[in-house]
């Protein structure tokens, strides 16, 4: 299949563009393989275009038509919630954008999707997809106990096809009992290590029984109080701890992970979530405007971190991320320029994901993009975090349900006054 | 009584043993626990209402509902002494004479001057000053300097200058209880108004006119506009059945160049039933998630706080955009007019975000128009149909303003919560009666202390630290987004579940940001000190054995600053730290340090706080305040009473 196969019409011009809170501008709109443009010309036809808009379209979740006389209006609805209005003169043309539109959006290979096309300079392709192996993270927990091992049962896909080639499972089990355990799962899903807490003397027990306590981990810590010893071995390894996780059921109704401290794989769903097999492709292929009603779709993951936000808001000092990296994981979970969210698993994305796409977390971590995604509160808290789920703490997370319809100036101003308080310190 | 259990609402298993006592102003509950010895006082004039529930094997259970939203849950071994004192509260929270309220025994230890001093803290003359006013439109006028004409107005009222006292008469006679349009704010850039008065005696055709003269007058003295809007804050329909009683509303047809308009607030019954309804909510025992918001939604508080906060807006978008002046009244135009002019002259000028500006708002859209504090807050036992949150309304309308602008008020969010706590406490004079006549014959302001001076006194520990007053959102008029409405308004636990503090973030950021406002201006000030000294050493080329260990001195406090920054998460680990936390910041000076306490000993017996019930946990909320240099500089809640209050011990 070509693109050009599904673009009926390139270019219009003297297309409105509006969406709620800007004012309309006037411009010529363009499709390309992957994405809309309108560029306006502001000082007539002679002077060079401004770009007003630069969506992907895999970012399109339905797109209605209007058509009223010789024009017509075009909706689309975004998977990140923007709602964008074009109105196309000629009624041909509007047909044609709009089928164009509603075929990109919906192309379901792999390989045609943006991120195997997309080069950024600054950005080399390998960088990123290796932040955290597995292994490292099993030397740690070796470290400590001698009761977890790391096994190679599924490094052929053979026990469970959605799990990592590599996984870490109580030292007593052989991995013959492994593939048995693993034929009485749904999907071969058998139980594996998520997170493993260390043994210190100062995390109280929790109130009530956890099984998966959403849990700042310790951290190794030189300074102040009955803190234990250095158990992650490295100095450096200060953010280090997420194994990537499993749950026995074959669905998990939340992918559980920890709250991830940002910007580091393993507490971040590339180390975490993708490796384990949520079904990224599956759950974010449409979002809550689609007509389609997919069975497999669900914002589970958004769920998630929606739960992540509401503990930034209950401990507003212990998460080293702010709300903006939240917002750009949802954004990327749904449509990305980046391989990090493609596909349902570690066997599918050997379709050449890492040779030819780009780590998000390869661009989240260059030093300039970095500082905008960070908490300027944070401070390093060993201790687990215990929220409240009574209904008076669960709050609606305005940032990203209102972020299209509302201006957010005066909440980014108060958060830039935080920034230049604490740095002024 | 000895023996008696407090229980802690979300978890039963943390009832509190100990001593209840009740003294002539305080219920005190004393616990058992030798080193602690928590002590949770409540003030009689707090408690809204005293239920006795049927007695278990366990003892008599005794429930005080406070008008601060503090529900405390008692049990009494013996079903008699249970009955003693719910008499003995039921009567100890009623009282009938003015006298019996706690502000004419409270003695913060100030001599006669200091207390003078306090009350002239506010001054409305100088505020109108400030709006600069008398001018070329507007004067002072006496026609009310013995309540003559109208009682629950002050002595001191601002009209057009072209009102003549025989049109303010006039007027007063065609308006409920002779509240006739008066100016509450006024616009020097443009010359707009805001005005208030009652709804007219106008029946189904009744006219008068002075009172059409008055309004041509209010209109006249704004040149740039050729009418005025005439804001009803009734819906339209209780409007209409005022008709019907000989009162009502203004027909254009009889009032030249006035635009009319409805912006429905509903009355004070429907209110009181509204917040009836969300405190049921509030206390609901582990409710679902949908129990609490349809709870919250069926009582309709939120839209109610809605309706409040759009007719504020119409009227600063007219005055701030359309530069028209407006006429705002209800009924009897001390409700919803109170309300709707401080929330409209609060988006319009940004002094009323300052803590002094906001003590000056009050002051005279409230205290000074005759609200009648004692009637809605039940000060004295009265008729309980009056009771009404309409000040609470207000105060809450500001929070959400301060939710939507966090850098644009001056004030945090205690400041509010304190305010209204005062509200109902009768620990200040501020509050007292139903107007400014009543006050002034009991000699308040000789008798009793001012709020305003002691919440001044104390202003450290309510400032924004994110307001700057050049910053952007301290400039000009606040334009508040209207839409979606129904998700700008937010349920405010701080004030509706402010006790029960499991529910609120476990860390301060507000709290946080002030002690690194503190410590940074102190750093500066020291490296501007030590700078100085350099200069002036190097100058005179003195002996530099001094200058160094002052050095080592600060780099030791240094140290010392960075070294404990362990935080707490859950109520346990935060009591836990609360003992290691330093009792005060190493980078602050002796005398800092004594001034602080001084500060807090004055604290202890006004700061609603301290009368709140001081159990393991509600120390997180202070003290989760993550200071860089070990936190502890705020006044601490589990601190004791003074000793002069124990005098009252029955």
């Amino acid at each position: 299949m070509e693109f050009s196969e599904l673009i009926k019409t390139a270019t219009v011009e003297r297309v409105l563009l509006s969406c709620a809170g800007l004012p309309a501008v006037k411009g010529t709109l363009c499709i390309t393989s992957h994405h809309l443009l309108l560029s306006s010309c502001p000082g007539g036809d002679a002077q060079p275009g401004a770009v007003e808009l630069w969506l992907l379209i895999r970012n399109v979740d339905a797109v209605e038509k209007r058509l009223a006389g010789s024009s017509g209006t075009i909706t689309l609805r975004c998977k990140d919630l923007k709602v964008l209005q074009l109105e196309i003169p000629g009624m041909e043309e509007c047909l044609n954008i709009a089928s164009s539109i509603e075929a990109l959006s919906s192309v379901d290979s792999v390989m045609m999707m943006y991120p195997f096309f997309y080069r950024p300079q600054s950005l080399k392709l390998e960088e990123g997809w290796h932040l955290f192996p597995l292994e490292q993270y099993f030397q740690q927990i070796a470290s400590q106990t001698s009761q977890w091992r790391l096994s190679d049962v599924n490094r052929d896909f053979t026990t469970c096809p959605t799990y990592p080639p590599a996984v870490i499972v109580p030292a007593a089990v052989d991995d013959d009992t492994l593939r048995k355990a693993a034929r009485f799962r749904q999907g071969g899903r058998f139980p594996v290590l998520s997170y493993y807490h260390p043994k210190n003397g100062t995390v109280s027990p929790p109130p009530c029984p956890a099984p998966r306590p959403l849990s700042r981990h310790r951290q190794p810590s030189g300074e102040g109080g009955s803190k234990p010893p250095n158990l992650w071995g490295s100095p450096g390894a200060r953010r280090l701890s997420l194994p990537t996780l499993h749950h026995p059921a074959g669905d998990a109704p939340q992918p559980p992970s920890a709250p991830p401290a940002p910007l580091h794989p393993c507490y971040s769903p590339s180390g975490g979530v993708p490796q384990a097999g949520h079904p990224f492709h599956l759950r974010c292929a449409r979002s809550a405007y689609s007509h389609a009603r997919l069975k497999q779709e669900a914002p589970l993951f958004l769920l998630f971190l929606d739960c992540v936000w509401q503990l930034s808001r209950q401990f507003p000092f212990s998460l080293e991320f702010g709300e903006r990296l939240l917002l750009t994981l949802f954004d990327n979970a749904y449509a990305s320029a980046y391989g990090t969210f493609l596909c349902n698993n570690v066997k599918e994305r050997r379709v050449g994901r890492e040779e030819s796409t780009h780590s998000l977390w390869a661009w989240l971590n260059q030093p300039g993009e970095k500082k905008k995604y960070l908490n300027p509160l944070y401070s390093h808290n060993a201790l687990v975090i215990w929220p409240s789920v009574e209904p008076q703490s669960i709050q609606l997370w305005q940032g990203l349900f209102f972020r299209w319809i509302r201006s957010s100036q005066y909440l980014d101003e108060a958060w830039a006054e935080i920034q230049q308080l604490v740095e002024g310190n | 009584v000895e023996n008696v259990r407090l229980l802690d609402r979300l978890s039963s298993r943390k009832a509190a043993l100990g001593t209840l006592y009740l003294t002539a102003t305080h219920v005190i509950f004393v616990e058992n626990v030798s080193e602690t010895r928590k002590e949770t006082w409540v003030l009689h004039s707090q408690i809204s209402s005293i239920e006795k529930q049927a007695t278990t094997a366990t003892g008599c259970p005794l429930l005080i509902r406070c008008k601060n939203f503090q529900v405390i849950q008692l049990v009494i071994p013996q079903e008699r002494d249970c009955h003693d004192v719910y008499i003995s509260l039921i009567r100890l929270a009623r009282p009938v004479k003015y006298e019996e309220l706690y502000c004419f025994s409270f003695n913060p230890k100030l001599d006669k001057e200091e207390r003078e001093q306090g009350w002239k803290l506010v001054d409305l003359n100088e505020e109108y000053n400030r709006m600069g006013i008398p001018n070329n439109y507007w004067q002072i006028s006496d026609v009310n300097r013995d309540y003559g004409v109208c009682d629950s107005y002050p002595t001191e009222v601002y009209v057009p200058k072209s009102a003549t006292a025989h049109i303010i008469v006039g007027s007063s006679k065609f308006r409920s209880r002779r509240r006739f349009p008066a100016l509450s704010y006024y616009c020097k850039d443009n010359n707009a108004s805001i005005c208030r008065s009652s709804q007219p005696l106008s029946g189904f055709s009744a006219r008068c006119l002075e009172d059409e003269q008055m309004l041509q007058a209010i209109r006249k003295a704004n040149p740039g506009s050729d009418f005025i809007y005439v804001v009803d804050t009734r819906p339209k329909l209780n409007a209409m059945a005022n008709r019907a009683a000989g009162k009502g509303y203004e027909n254009e047809d009889n009032y030249s160049n006035i635009k009319f308009q409805f912006i429905g607030i509903e009355n004070i019954h429907v209110m009181r039933n509204s917040l009836q309804k969300m405190l049921e909510v509030c206390e609901l025992k582990s409710p679902s998630m949908s129990d609490f918001l349809w709870g919250l939604e069926n009582s309709g508080w939120l839209k109610h706080i809605k309706a409040i906060m759009d007719a504020g807006i119409f009227i600063a978008k007219a005055v701030a955009e359309e530069g028209v002046s407006v006429l705002v009244h209800c009924s009897d135009g001390w409700d919803r007019t109170a309300q709707v002019c401080s929330v409209a002259s609060l988006l319009l000028d940004p002094y009323y975000r300052t803590m002094k500006g906001f003590m000056v708002l009050v002051e005279k859209d409230w205290v000074s128009f005759g609200h009648k504090f004692n009637h809605r807050y039940g000060n004295l036992d009265g008729d309980p149909k009056e009771i009404s949150p309409v000040m609470d309304q207000f105060i809450e309308c500001v929070w959400q303003l301060m939710e939507q602008f966090p850098c644009a008020f001056e004030f945090n969010e205690r400041f509010l919560i304190h305010i209204q706590h005062h509200i109902y406490s009768c620990q200040f004079g501020n509050f007292l009666c139903n107007s400014q006549k009543e006050r002034r014959e009991l000699k308040i302001q000789e008798r009793t202390y001012s709020l305003w001076a002691h919440l001044w006194k104390n202003r450290a520990n309510y400032l924004n630290p994110l307001y700057r007053s050049d910053h952007g959102q301290t400039q000009g008029t606040l334009r508040p987004q209207m839409a979606p409405c129904n998700f700008l308004y937010k349920f405010w636990s701080g004030m509706y579940n402010r006790f029960e503090k499991g529910l609120h973030p476990r860390q301060s950021v507000t709290d946080y940001l002030m002690a690194v406002k503190e410590e940074t201006q102190q750093l500066e000030e020291e490296l501007e000190v030590l700078g100085e000294r350099l200069a002036n050493l190097q100058k005179s080329q003195l002996n530099d054995d001094k200058v160094r260990s002052k050095q080592q001195d600060r780099s030791k406090q240094l140290g010392l600053s960075t070294s404990d920054n362990s935080l707490a998460n859950t109520p346990q680990e935060y009591s836990n730290d609360l003992k290691s936390f330093p009792s005060r910041s190493p980078s602050q000076g002796d005398e800092e340090d004594s001034a602080l306490i001084l500060t807090q000993d004055n604290l202890k017996s006004s700061d609603p706080d301290l009368s709140a019930n001081s159990d393991q946990e509600s120390g997180v909320e202070d003290l989760s305040c993550r200071s860089p240099s070990g936190g502890g500089c705020l006044p601490s809640e589990d601190s004791g009473k003074d000793s002069d209050e124990a005098v009252f011990l029955a």
